[in-house]
This record gives C-alpha cells, structure tokens and sequence, in this order.
C-alpha cells in the first residue's frame, strides 16, 4: 500500500521537474566554442553557506570633521599605501581618503580645461598615477596623486571613454554605449591598442543604442561584460576571443516589442566587480521596485551562478568595488562603506 | 476473485493519490501564477510612471502672465519686441527636438520683431564641439551653469521649454511652440499681440 501511494506522489513531482519549474543546476552548452550557461534563478549552491558583510567603517554623508560628503559617489581605487580615491559624478571631484576614510585631500573638478573632468564615471589607480576616463572632454585624463595634471591621452578607437582599467599589465578602456567599433580596447603602457574586445552588433534602430548600455569588470584572464539592460553577460579573453556568456533566470516582466524582443525599459543590472578568486559579484535590480538595487549575486569564474552572496544595507547601489585587500567598498552616491567578506558558518 | 478486488482498490486509491497530488501541483502553480500577475502589475506601473510626461499644459498655464523668470531681465533689445526663449538640454534632448522648435521661431522672424535666444549647460568638450556645430548657426546661444538643476528647482521638469515673452516688460505670453502646421502663420504672432499687457 505504502508503495502505491510514493509512486502515486513521485508522478506529479516528476511532472514538476519536467515542466522545468524546478530547475536546481546550471545548464552547460556550447556554442561556436563559447561556453553557454543558463542559470536557475538562485544558483548552483543556493543551499550552502551564504556571504555576509562586516562594515569596517561608514562615511556619515555630511561634510563634517574630515568626513567626505559625496552628491554622487560613482567609483573608487586604491593605491598601494591603502589610500582610497572616490569619484564624485556630480562634482567631478576625486577625493583622496586614508585607509581609515579620513579625507586626505581632492583633486580634479568639473572643466574643459587640462585636469578637469566631465562626465566622468570611471579611473585607474596605477603607480602614482589616476587615469580617469573622461568621457565628456573625449579624452584620459593623467593625473598625479597629488593632484597635478599631466598632458592627457586622446585615443582613436574610443571619442568617449566611460571604463579605464589596468589588467595584466594593459589598460582597458570601454564604451559605456557602443555605437560602432569594439566595446573595450587593450592597450599598452605606452598606449598602443593591442585588441578590441566584442565588436558591436549592427544597430537597425535607434533604440538598439540602449541594449549597449554595459558596464565592465576585469578579471585576471579577461572582461567581463554586462548589458546593463538585458539579462546577459559576457567574458572576453584578452586576447579578444569570447570565453563564455551567461545569465540568470529572471520573472520579470520586460515590456516587449511587436517581434517579441525585450525593450531596454529596465536595468537589469547595477555595477559588477571581480574578487581575487576571480568569481564576480552583480548587483541587481529589484522587478518589485527598480529603483532599488542592493541583492548581489555571485557568479563562478566559469559563468556559474553560486548563489544570492548577501543584500547591501543601502537601498540603491551606484558601485560595489573590491579593494587590494580584498575588502569591499560600496556606495549608494551619499555614503561609503568599507566592508569585510566573511562567509557565514 | 479477491486478488482483483485488491487490485481494483489498489488502483482507485492510486487514482485517488495521483488526483490529491495533481491538485496540490495545481494550487501551487496557480499561487506562483498570482504571485507573479502582482509582481508585473508592479513592475508595469513603475514603467509607465517613469515614462508618463509630466503635466506640461498645468505648468505653462500657470506660468504666462508672469514675468521674465529666467536668467536675463527684460530689456527690448534693437527693437525687438518679443523675446523668445528656449532652454534646453544638450544631454536628454533629441538635438532635432531643439532644432525643430529653433526653426519654428526663426520663420516667425520675418513677420514679426522677433529676438530668439537659446539657454543652455555646456558640460565637456564634446558637448560645446555640438553646440557650435550644429546649434550655434541657428540661433545665439548662452552657457548657464546647471540650468537643469535651476530649472527643475522653479518646477521645470523636461526640455526643450520655451518662453515667449513681450521683450519690453518681460511678460510671459506664450509657452509653446508652434506646430509644425504653423510654421510662418501670422495667427500665432496676432495671438501674441492680443496678449501684450504691462507687466505688474
């Protein structure tokens, strides 16, 4: 009787697994040699022990008492010393901060003349040197640490930088929206380009330019891309070759258009950044709310989805970024916080 | 005989179980069904807010009659005797948006003493490489900084927004541009002139 019953109770539940409401494991395929995963909504190892962040220190928001007071804190860098550098967009300001958050001094500011930035969004830290990405003068700004500027760098491929990394001993520069050309382009030192990572699809219409909107994240053997408006994400290799391509399944409900594509109405995701595992970290929106986005997801370096890592206590994330130490800043535009990654017993 | 009816009853409370089961399958498909209609009435309702335009007729009704808000006092400049306002954004509007109303203004000038003025923000090198190229032929231009940010403070939520104002007092008069159907039409200037009052 007993055994009627369980094989009467396993038919619906291999019913439930085969109409794929529960799917428990990343799908591998393959496709043209690029590694395609299809991920479940929560992650290879949602059941394991998840992250949790021990804040180490928290700026109060207000410009009191050597604390910075940000509009719009968009990015930050350290150097080697453990100094902290934040790009205010609103400003254009860098402000340097101790190790401890304390503010050092500022550089830069919003201009068109030698030094000063527009619509700045992204830098480097490199041996003495911040090289920002300012996009709206067209150019890389160089400046010292001390805030002294040096003659900036204008680069054929990229008429509007949005992203400047160093990786593997190059610098990485890419398109916030890539109309034409590449992506990203890697450089060398001494700035000459040596690949262009993931060329532009053809743009039939005007509003393909918004499925280009994308934000990078370096990692030791290639790019991460992620269209900030669509469920996808890429890795290049270096050498401009795709690695793989990978997404998370998502109940959202995206507007579509009449051929049933997506239209770009909602980000899909916020800011990214690689630990020295190299696993990355997305912060995504929230469909209940996409003003808010503070749910942080872990990826693999292979392109499979681990798990929900942990929930920023800020209510909309600007940048999530790890430091040399491994420890993480991260920014809602008003504060900063420098946190520890500990993963729960 | 007995063996059938066992058979028989086994088969019916499997039936029986197999129903029980498909039921509970159906219920919880049916609640993450709900689930999900919630979530997307959300989701949509936060979509359409984000692109609904603000109440535009409310805000330029509430403005005429007013006098020359932004930026620059009135002054009748070489015998000019409307001003014409437009602030805009190089960085949310279309740039045919913007040139679309310019041109729209610019036919009036024959007609009419009419001074058309662009307002504007210039952030970057890029941004003023397309103001001079492509908007600075068609009518001057003045730099103010964070005009977005003033503007919004005084309840200005989008651009281009233009301003139409009698250029001795600064009175306000008109807030839109002629449609495209008026382009050169007299009618809009004689409305102009119905509207000329001293300025309080």
């Amino acid at each position: 009787m007993r055994r009627e019953i369980g094989l009467a109770l396993l038919l619906p539940l291999s019913l439930m697994l085969a109409s794929g409401c529960i799917r428990a494991k990343a799908e591998v395929t393959e496709r043209d040699g690029v590694r395609v995963v299809s991920n479940s909504a929560e992650g290879d190892e949602r059941d394991r022990p998840h992250e949790r962040l021990h804040t180490l220190w928290k700026t109060t928001g207000t410009n009191v008492a050597g604390q910075p007071g940000f509009e719009a804190a968009l990015w930050a860098d350290s150097d080697r010393g453990g100094n902290i550098y934040v790009l205010d967009h609103a400003t254009q300001r860098i402000t340097k901060l101790d190790a401890s958050g304390r503010v050092l001094g500022q550089l830069a500011g919003r201009g068109e003349k030698p030094g000063q930035l527009s619509k700045s969004e992204r830098f480097t830290w490199s041996d003495g040197y911040l090289y920002v990405a300012n996009g709206g003068n067209g150019r890389i700004e160089v400046l010292r640490d001390s805030g002294e500027a040096l003659p900036p760098i204008q680069l054929s491929e990229v008429k509007a930088p949005g992203e400047i990394y160093v990786a593997n001993g190059n610098f990485v520069v890419g398109k916030r929206f890539a109309r034409d050309g590449s992506y990203a382009y890697v450089y060398t030192p001494d700035w000459k380009v040596r690949s262009g990572l993931r060329k532009t699809d053809p743009i039939a219409a005007p509003i393909d330019i918004l499925r280009t909107h994308n934000t990078t994240c370096p990692s030791s053997d290639g790019l991460w891309i992620l269209s900030m408006l669509e469920n996808r994400i890429e890795k290049y290799g270096w050498d401009g070759r795709k690695l793989l391509e990978t997404s998370r399944d998502l109940d959202w409900d995206f507007p579509k258009d009449a051929r049933g594509r997506v239209l770009p109405e909602l980000l899909v995701h916020r800011a990214c950044t690689v630990d020295r595992a190299g696993n990355l970290y997305v912060v995504y929106s929230n469909p209940e709310n996409w003003k808010r986005g503070n749910e942080v997801y872990k990826f693999a370096p292979d392109g499979r989805l681990l798990q929900k890592a942990f929930e920023l206590p800020i209510l909309n994330a600007t940048m999530i970024r790890f430091d040399r130490d491994g420890n993480l800043l991260y920014s809602d535009g008003r504060t900063l916080t420098k946190a520890s990654v500990e993963r729960v017993p | 005989m007995s063996s059938a009816a066992d058979w028989t009853r086994r088969i019916l409370i499997g039936a029986l179980v197999l129903v029980a089961g498909s039921q509970v399958y159906l219920a919880q498909q049916n609640r993450a069904l709900k689930q999900r209609v919630v979530s997307q009435s959300a989701a949509v309702a936060a979509v359409a807010d984000a692109h609904k335009p603000p109440d535009r007729s409310a805000y330029e009704a509430s403005m005429q009659g007013q006098c020359q808000p932004f930026f620059e006092t009135a002054a009748p400049k070489n015998g000019k005797r409307y001003d014409v306002s437009i602030y805009f954004s190089l960085e949310r509007d279309c740039m045919s948006c913007v040139t679309d109303v310019v041109r729209q203004w610019n036919s009036m000038t024959g007609q009419a003493a009419i001074d058309v003025h662009g307002y504007t923000r210039v952030d970057g090198t890029r941004a003023r490489a397309v103001l001079e190229q492509e908007l600075r032929p068609l009518f001057p231009v003045t730099e103010i900084d964070d005009l977005e940010v003033k503007l919004k403070a005084m309840g200005v939520q989008y651009t281009p927004v233009v301003f139409v104002s009698d250029a001795a007092t600064g009175r306000i008069l008109f807030t839109h541009a002629p449609l495209p159907s008026q382009l050169g039409d007299r009618r809009v200037l004689e409305k102009l002139q119905t509207l000329i009052q001293p300025c309080a």
